[in-house]
């Protein structure tokens, strides 16, 4: 039989052999003294490798997990936690302003029933006005911004750079007029 | 690992699952040394190792509806684990392939033993010699340190290792004995 392979000897080491393979290698390790080095070295370096020391365990670490694990403020986005603070915050505040103002926690209570429904129906009509009044001030943006955005890429395209610079310095030159003759014309004191 | 303590595992998540967080708690306390022993020898940075040990267990708690009762619960665990060193490594822009690269056939230690070789273990007292080997690890390409710490500190059979990994058997025995062989190089370099 020739002298082992590396791997051989793992296996050899692992018990991870045919039974007849392993007698074999057994029998020419009884010949073979530089095998029989190799595998003792593997031996002992394997031996050393399998009583490497165990890393030290802070004697809370399960503490710290369960207390990850039960802990409901991970669950709740930061942003989400920030809101009901503040929102929490401001009605104590208000809570403690009709209190300061002379009203019974009684009264307020009595009083909270009713007037809760009409705060509710006039605050969701003014939400309502509110959206419908933005979304027509946002469409009539958007079409301004689109014509501007085509009229611009229609001249760039049509004029040469040089006209274009020309161009934008006119266009300055009008605004800054027009604003110093509108400073001029408006402001008390400063006619000639 | 012993079947019956794969059951006692098996019986500790089912009653985590009905709610007793308790019964998660003795699983943190028997698994947290092994996997202690993984990360730490994995990342090298104490502080992190116990950040991680910690996060390998909330990931399986928020998780562990999706354990299937046929595989056991360390070898999922350790999963866990080897994801959660991945991502630092992928996070630390170390190459991480080195973890999930192909199956090397024949790539493992099939070398001839030198005819002068060197007797370096030998050379070192026991306690020297571990110390040599931690050092040695370092060194070590990611995906034969994690199979050898798996192996030779955690005492995972090859089995459980091929599972984890998701990798045919001989490629993780490949791995294990280059693993060695690399540490028993870097032995003779150092002494």
């Amino acid at each position: 039989m020739s002298c082992l392979r590396v791997a051989e000897i793992y296996a050899y080491l692992e018990d991870d052999l045919l039974p007849e393979r392993r007698a074999d290698i057994a029998t020419h390790l009884k010949s073979c003294p530089k095998c029989r080095q190799a595998v003792e070295e593997r031996r002992y370096l394997t031996e050393a490798a399998l009583s490497l020391p165990a890393l030290e365990v802070p004697a809370d670490l399960a503490h710290r997990v369960m207390a990850r694990i039960s802990s409901p403020a991970s669950s709740l986005p930061v942003w989400l936690t920030a809101f009901i603070v503040g929102l929490s915050s401001l009605g104590l505040l208000c809570l403690l302003l009709i209190l300061s103002g002379g009203k019974s926690a009684f009264a307020i209570l009595a009083g909270f029933n009713h007037s809760i429904l009409i705060y509710l129906k006039n605050s969701t009509v003014w939400l309502a006005k509110a959206m419908a009044l933005l979304a027509s001030v946002g469409k009539v943006i958007q079409t301004l911004a689109v014509a501007l955005f085509k009229g611009i890429s229609l001249l760039t395209t049509l004029t040469s750079p040089g006209v274009q610079i020309l161009a934008l310095t006119m266009t300055l030159v009008a605004f800054i007029s027009l604003y110093l003759a509108l400073k001029k014309k408006l402001l008390p004191g400063e006619k000639t | 690992m012993s079947s019956m303590n794969g059951e006692k595992d098996k019986e500790l998540i089912r009653r985590t699952l009905r709610g007793e967080t308790q019964a998660f708690e003795l699983l943190v306390r028997k698994y947290q040394q092994p996997i202690m022993n993984y990360i730490g020898r994995m990342v090298r940075d104490r502080e992190m190792a116990l950040d991680f040990t910690q996060d390998v267990f909330v990931r399986a708690y928020a998780s562990l509806r999706s354990f299937e009762p046929k595989y056991k619960f360390t070898t999922w665990l350790f999963r866990i684990a080897s994801n959660l060193v991945i991502d630092h490594w992928r996070k630390k822009k170390i190459p991480a392939l080195s973890f999930s690269e192909p199956a090397e056939e024949g790539g493992g230690p099939a070398l001839d033993v030198p005819d002068n070789e060197a007797s370096v273990a030998r050379k070192f007292e026991l306690a020297e010699l571990r110390r040599r080997i931690e050092k040695a690890l370092e060194r070590l390409p990611v995906s034969q340190r994690e199979l050898f710490v798996w192996r030779h500190v955690n005492g995972l059979t090859y089995e459980e290792m091929a599972e984890i990994k998701n990798l045919p058997l001989g490629t993780v025995k490949n791995r294990v004995y280059q693993a060695k062989e690399t540490i028993r190089r870097l032995l003779e370099e150092s002494s």
